[in-house]
């Protein structure tokens, strides 16, 4: 504890001079800005300002590139709740909620639950770092393929769970999901599956178009089919904080939130994305009132922005504690400490103490600017959606497209965009929800890649995956939420197939 | 005999003012290909070479990076641009491998393109768990042939620089692993710092660092000679006699770009390798820079290294079917 203590005292003391305070608020602005630019993620941000980064002193360049990272995951919800556009995997969630609230006029408050979600959620994955990174670690350690893989099956039902739809369609665009996660180059043995003999194809699809297509173009082409005008031209603007009720319920989500994406964040791959994904279903889950998720319920965006946030800073764990990155995003920060002359390794800690401290003292800081930064940005979006639609959708347009393109400068994904913003338009009048596909397509590869290796690794012998404690307890978790959650809709959809006249 | 001369004179005028282009080039900023994503290896190596090289040039030089299947996206472009010398490429070894993986590769990693120089080498290792008894190349070698137990191990994904170099250390010491392809190197490492497998090839620098934390074992680099920035880790080379995998990084130009261009960006590329700072830059990420050669002398070079790629592809069974 006073180890800690001294550290921490050490990290702010090298994170509060004048330079890095500079390079901690400039990384937070343009994380906030990349992250309501749909397309432009953190990775390609922070590559492109890797070479600015060198003249920098290590420490204020990490500053500066975490920074920018997790202001990125605040950003991303923004274009999520106003319009319904979630640049980042992790802020699809946000538009199950987020988007409905906007549209009730209830913009403002759901722009500031994010906020003051993911700071809490900052603050508290920060000292979760600072307190129990070498423990932690281990446990990351310990999760071979076969963990991977039931990890990653337990997120699959979730799926099943979170969705308003009907279990059979559900189910159904998960399969379609999982098949279009298999376009591309097959990890175990190089093959190509589904490329057509197109080479932008031999990479998968990318997530970005396929989520902007089914989220964003779609609700642009929804809106435009009806009259002149969208509801939300017509909804007042309302107030911008949210209320004592909102509060009182997103408390507690933002909590559970926290913890749980704080847990799944040490997890190299989609920490981020599959923890806003869990802590939504666990919301929905264990919530009084199911019904009004997928309405504009606050619960659904303080606990999967929460989460998101807090997995976004335990990701920095395995970097940290041994060097080995666990995202693309924080993989790029590995290489400008190399180019630091720091070699990211299991050493950092003992032998960098100041940068180790500095970095995440730096993220506390960071967080309390981020919400400076987002807070009084928030009266400024609301009135973005003031603007008359028709002024409006053809600029979003042209905004997905350019950002779909910066992401690879490929006219091939801005095709797939568009294809997609179709299909999203069908499905809506299908009734059927995008979010189970999604999350299906972002999972689908691991779950294949972790099945086949775990397989590989015991020569064949399925009983891995049961004999394994961490691996049978998340395999036994899924089987259960299979048997509670959808066996009851199944009854549920079946007797409503009885009631509705024919 | 009229169209004769006109076709002459039009000959003579373009070869001349071919020559006054070659000769005032460049006139405006030139462009590199780059096949990866921001941040990458072969990236950082281009946006490290790309002040000086512009300096050299008297113009400045723009990465671009085209990412996208192994780099061949880039390729394919860079074969397909304007021969102008306005567009080059940063190539790596993976290009020389791609027609022995892909199935379907438009452009010929020696025919589409012509040679303009040497950038750096990149040191691979060869690492091992800390439990596995083996404390130099050799003992593993021992070790693989005595225990008839079965050894897994990783590498970046098929058909990588790292995953021919497991390939070729297997034939070379006759032994038997099976091949774990991961994507990427940091899972590799992560999987195999967890125990989960016992061998790894990856890029020599994060290795190093996991060597010097205790929590792996580095057994050699798997070029011919050793790196220079850790020049106490020998070189598999010293194990196995002419044993050399390790990937390059080049430059190239569309095919038909005019020799006197080419020889000043091979002037430009010496000049930016020569330069302390880039040196030493490289020598962090694990690049030994190039010694400067003609282009056709690298030409020569690339063409040997196409042949030996290829038969190690096609060995290695990395074939997509």
């Amino acid at each position: 504890m006073i180890d800690l203590l001294a550290g921490l005292g050490q990290g702010l003391a090298a994170a509060t001079s004048p330079a890095n305070l500079l390079f901690c608020f400039l990384g937070a602005l343009i994380g906030t800005l990349i992250g309501v630019l749909p397309g432009l993620g953190p990775v390609t941000t922070v590559a492109l300002l890797l070479p600015i980064t060198f003249h920098l002193a290590p420490l204020s360049a990490l500053i500066m590139l975490a920074g920018i990272y997790y202001g990125a995951q605040y950003g991303g919800s923004t274009t999520a709740i106003l319009v319904n556009m979630p640049g980042e995997s992790s802020s699809v969630v946000t538009c199950l909620d987020g988007y409905r609230m906007a549209r009730q006029g209830r913009a403002g408050p759901a722009l500031a639950v994010a906020a003051l979600g993911s700071l809490f959620a900052g603050i508290v994955a920060t000292f979760v770092i600072a307190l129990f990174s070498p423990v932690l670690i281990e446990v990351a350690l310990k999760f071979g393929p076969a963990e991977y893989f039931a990890l990653m099956t337990l997120g699959l039902t979730l799926a099943v769970v979170l969705s308003n739809a009907s279990v059979f369609r559900s189910l159904g665009l998960i399969a379609l999901g999982l098949g279009l996660a298999m376009v591309g180059t097959d990890v175990n043995t190089g093959a190509e599956r589904f490329t057509f003999g197109i080479a932008e194809l031999r990479d998968g699809i990318g997530f970005v178009p396929i989520a902007m297509g089914l989220f964003a173009v779609a609700e642009i082409v929804r809106n435009l089919e009806g009259k002149e005008s969208r509801t939300v031209d017509r909804t007042p603007i309302g107030r911008l904080w949210p209320s004592a009720q909102d509060f009182r319920r997103a408390t507690p989500a933002a909590l559970r939130g926290t913890i749980l994406g704080s847990l799944i964040g040490i997890l190299p791959g989609g920490g981020p994305t599959l923890s806003s994904f869990a802590a939504y279903a666990l919301e929905k889950k264990i919530s009084k009132t199911p019904d009004r998720f997928g309405k504009g319920a606050v619960e659904g965006v303080a606990a999967p922005e929460s989460a998101n946030n807090a997995a976004a800073q335990t990701s920095f764990i395995p970097l940290l504690t041994l060097g080995l990155p666990s995202n693309p995003t924080i993989a790029l920060m590995a290489g400008a400490m190399m180019i630091h002359g720091i070699q990211p390794g299991p050493q950092v800690m003992t032998a960098n103490p100041e940068l180790f401290w500095g970095l995440i003292a730096s993220m506390l800081l960071g967080n309390v600017m981020l919400v400076l930064i987002n807070l009084p940005l928030i009266g400024l979006w609301v009135r973005l959606l003031a603007v008359p639609y028709h002024l409006l959708s053809p600029a979003l347009v042209v905004l997905c497209c350019l950002g779909v393109y910066s992401t690879d400068n490929s006219l091939m994904s801005v095709g797939l965009l568009l294809l997609f913003g179709a299909f999203g338009y069908l499905l809506s009048k299908w009734q059927a929800d995008p979010a189970p596909l999604l999350l299906a397509f972002v999972l689908g590869p691991m779950i294949e890649e972790n099945f086949r290796r775990a397989m590989f690794f015991s020569a064949g012998d399925p009983w891995v995956f049961v004999n394994r404690p961490i691996s049978g307890f998340f395999l036994l978790l899924a089987a259960l939420l299979v048997l509670i959650g959808v066996l009851p809709a199944i009854r549920k959809t079946r007797s409503d197939a009885f009631q509705e006249p024919p | 005999m009229r169209i004769l001369t006109a076709s002459l004179v039009l000959a003579a005028v373009a070869f001349v003012s071919a020559a006054a282009q070659a000769q005032s080039y460049p006139t405006k900023p030139v462009r590199f290909l780059v096949g990866f994503a921001p941040g990458g290896g072969v990236d950082t190596v281009a946006r490290t070479l790309a002040p000086k090289m512009g300096e050299a040039l008297g113009q400045p030089v723009v990465i671009e990076n085209k990412p996208g299947a192994g780099g061949t996206l880039a390729a394919d472009a860079a074969a397909t641009a304007d021969p102008d010398g306005y567009t080059m490429f940063f190539g790596e070894t993976g290009l020389l491998i791609a027609p022995a993986i892909y199935d379907k590769v438009n452009f010929d990693p020696i025919k589409s393109f012509a040679a303009v120089a040497p950038v750096a080498v990149v040191h691979l290792a060869l690492v091992v768990h800390p439990q596995v008894a083996a404390n130099d190349a050799a003992q593993l070698i021992k070790e693989l042939k005595e225990k008839r137990q079965r050894f897994l191990y990783g590498s970046p994904g098929v058909g990588t620089v790292q995953h021919l170099a497991g390939e070729m250390f297997k034939k070379a010491a006759g032994v038997e692993m099976e091949h774990a392809p991961f994507k990427g190197a940091a899972p590799a490492l992560t999987a195999l710092v967890g125990g989960q497998i016992p061998i790894a090839v990856v890029s020599a620098p994060p290795a190093l660092a996991q060597a010097k934390g205790g929590k792996a074992k580095l057994l050699a680099v798997t070029s011919g000679k050793r790196m220079e920035g850790a020049p106490e880790i020998p070189a598999l080379a010293e194990t196995l006699p002419g044993f050399d995998a390790a990937p390059s990084i080049f430059v190239l130009a569309p095919a038909k770009v005019p020799e006197a261009i080419i020889a000043k960006v091979n002037q430009a590329v010496a000049a930016a390798l020569a330069d302390a700072g880039v040196r030493e830059a490289l020598g962090k990420i694990g690049a030994d820079v190039a010694k400067p050669v003609t282009p056709a002398a690298f030409g020569q070079e690339l063409a040997k290294d196409f042949q030996r790629w290829t038969v190690v592809a096609r060995e290695s069974g990395a074939k997509a079917e």
